[in-house]
């Protein structure tokens, strides 16, 4: 598995460099949490790839954190402390510092959840035990939202799999369920989700994530890039920024796909408390 | 003791199918076969309301292996009014000639023969048709041959089908083809295959598939998950069927599965199909959603045969 990983990062690498729309501004934040992503799976890069990043960055300072999604910041930021300059790192912890100031300022949404599991520091909820619960019920026919719904759930109550939480083996095969129908509908963001909230259930032996886990790897295009969409983007391609367009959904898919794959495929390595937890220059923030 | 139902909601669920088959039996009429003329008896296609009567044949056939649903006042005026139609509309006519009707007729004889009645005429014909070298030797896939192959064999017919370990080896069984990527067909290949291996429970398939039992179990266990998500009521009493063919020791997963199938059947006593939840959901009155006959016949009786498998074994 580890090598079949090793050469889909490869191929996604490339995809990557080659492209020219990764130095349109809308797309630096994907780019660099993608970055973020490759160097956090495949931790051997050599010169040559590290110098392509530390030029990615300079090129684009400084970074623009808004109109983009706070996971994909957050991942942007770390490559930043990772392979930043002085200066350049000043500015990311700038934006660290912001925010922790706001991490409590909705706890309830998602968003608060993900900053909370970042800054880790409140250990006393991590030992409140939260319970989940789902009904399948009779007659709903929008099978997206409930699944969505039920996910929000997981996401929130787990912390982003960062804590424990209560469920019985009936909640756990919906959720496989979940997965198996969001793949035979094409949906890979739904599928992504799925598969991770399975890992935070901690079914790792579980048939739904192996089927996954060979779903994924069997989405990767001959240019390295993820996701079979030529029809839908058939529509999209004439269009004066249709270009782009189709790069932003393939850089969003792939972020999505390694963080599904660094997730399930490691034992018990969780992205999200990964991402800041590694950093000496994080703590600073919260003394 | 191995119940995939609480008692009552086995009780209950079984009288509502029973009383919707009842009073819907006039649509289960098929065409008087003698009245179809004109056109050339190798012509003759199968169509929708004779599958539903064999579909129906099949449950009452599988009824009669329990002494319960054997003796039940419903189940018994169910099968009276079977054998009525196929008599009053003369179901084995010309079968030296319709042979695309025959799959459909050699059920039909089985489930006579389940009843104890013996048409040695119509046996003779169909013994005439195989005999001829044509049915049992074109192509077709494993889940075909032995869909067509059971039932011949229940009727004591000869064929020259592969025995099952050769269909096996040529199902998608040993070869499960990736659940991502799955089709509803698929996975009703898959039920078949399972139904007919196992006689519907009574030979050990952890004996018949041997290495590939474990992976057949789970592959059936998600994909029952998958078909309650769904909520595709017909999937998901046509896999818990499989559970019974597995002979799976059940768990809480597969009594919340069934109870959730239950909790599905409407006051009239069918189970839904896709068109029936879609109709309820653009807010039709009750009265205006009245179920179609071709979208819920067939969940309705699948899940007697569900119950028939419970009754079976408990």
């Amino acid at each position: 598995m580890e090598k079949s990983i090793k050469k889909i990062i490869e191929k996604l690498y490339s995809w990557i460099r080659s492209n020219n729309a990764i130095q349109q501004s809308d797309n630096v934040i994907k780019v660099l949490a993608l970055l973020k992503l490759i160097t956090l799976i495949d931790k051997n890069r050599n010169e040559e790839e590290i110098k392509f990043i530390q030029n990615f960055i300079r090129n684009n300072n400084p970074i623009d954190y808004r109109s983009e999604s706070l996971f994909n910041c957050i991942l942007a930021n770390s490559l930043i402390l990772d392979f930043g300059s002085i200066g350049q790192i000043e500015a990311a912890l700038e934006y660290s510092s912001i925010l922790y100031e706001i991490k409590d300022a909705n706890p309830n949404s998602v968003n608060g959840v993900l900053l909370n599991c970042v800054f880790d520091d409140d250990e006393n909820d991590k030992n409140e035990i939260s319970p989940l619960n789902f009904k399948v019920p009779l007659f709903e026919l929008d099978i997206i939202k409930m699944i969505n719904n039920v996910l929000t759930q997981i996401e929130m109550k787990s912390k982003f799999g960062t804590c424990e939480v209560e469920y019985n083996p009936v909640f756990n095969s919906k959720i496989e369920g979940m997965a198996i129908h969001a793949m035979r509908l094409y949906d890979l963001e739904l599928a992504m989700r799925s598969l991770r909230a399975l890992n935070y259930l901690e079914c790792k032996e579980s048939l739904a994530i192996q089927t996954g886990v060979d779903f994924i790897i069997h989405q990767q295009c001959t240019d390295g890039s993820f996701g079979d969409f030529e029809t839908a983007f058939s529509e999209v391609k004439n269009e004066e920024s249709g270009e782009n367009t189709i790069f932003q959904i393939k850089l969003e898919t792939a972020i999505q796909v390694l963080w599904t794959l660094y997730e399930v495929t490691n034992d018990k390595n969780n992205l999200i408390s990964q991402i800041f937890n590694s950093h000496k220059h994080f703590n600073q923030i919260k003394t | 003791m191995n119940k995939l139902f609480s008692t009552s909601d086995r009780d209950n669920m079984l009288e509502g199918v029973l009383d919707w088959l009842d009073s819907n039996m006039e649509k289960f009429q098929t065409p008087a076969e003698d009245s179809i003329t004109g056109i050339p008896p190798e012509n003759i296609k199968a169509d929708l309301s004779r599958k539903a009567l064999i579909e129906l044949g099949l449950a009452l056939r599988l009824a009669q292996r329990s002494f319960v649903l054997k003796k039940h006042p419903k189940i018994e005026k169910l099968k009276q009014a079977w054998i009525s139609i196929v008599n009053s509309q003369n179901f084995f006519f010309d079968s030296r000639r319709r042979i695309q009707l025959f799959p459909h007729r050699v059920v039909a004889c089985s489930v006579l023969k389940s009843f104890g009645i013996n048409e040695q005429e119509v046996s003779n014909d169909l013994q005439t048709v195989l005999d001829r070298g044509y049915l049992d030797r074109v192509e077709r896939s494993a889940w075909d041959k032995l869909d067509m192959k059971y039932y011949i064999e229940a009727c004591d017919l000869k064929h020259s089908f592969s025995n099952n370990d050769d269909l096996l080896l040529n199902s998608s069984l040993i070869n499960l083809p990736k659940l991502s990527y799955i089709q509803n067909m698929d996975l009703y290949g898959l039920t078949h295959l399972l139904f007919h291996f196992s006689d519907f429970g009574s030979v050990d398939m952890k004996q018949f598939l041997g290495v590939h039992y474990e992976d057949v179990q789970k592959y059936v266990d998600l994909s029952t998950s998958m078909s309650i998500i769904k909520q595709d009521w017909d999937l998901t009493a046509e896999l818990l069927i499989n559970q019974f063919c597995l002979r799976k020791q059940f768990t809480e997963i597969d009594r919340d599965i069934a109870s959730t199938l239950c909790k599905s059947q409407q006051t009239s006593g069918f189970i839904p199909g896709r068109d029936w939840v879609k109709q309820r959901q653009d807010g039709k009155s009750i009265e205006e959603n009245s179920p179609l006959f071709d979208d819920v016949y067939h969940p309705t009786i699948v899940t007697l045969i569900l119950l028939d498998c419970e009754f079976i074994n408990n």
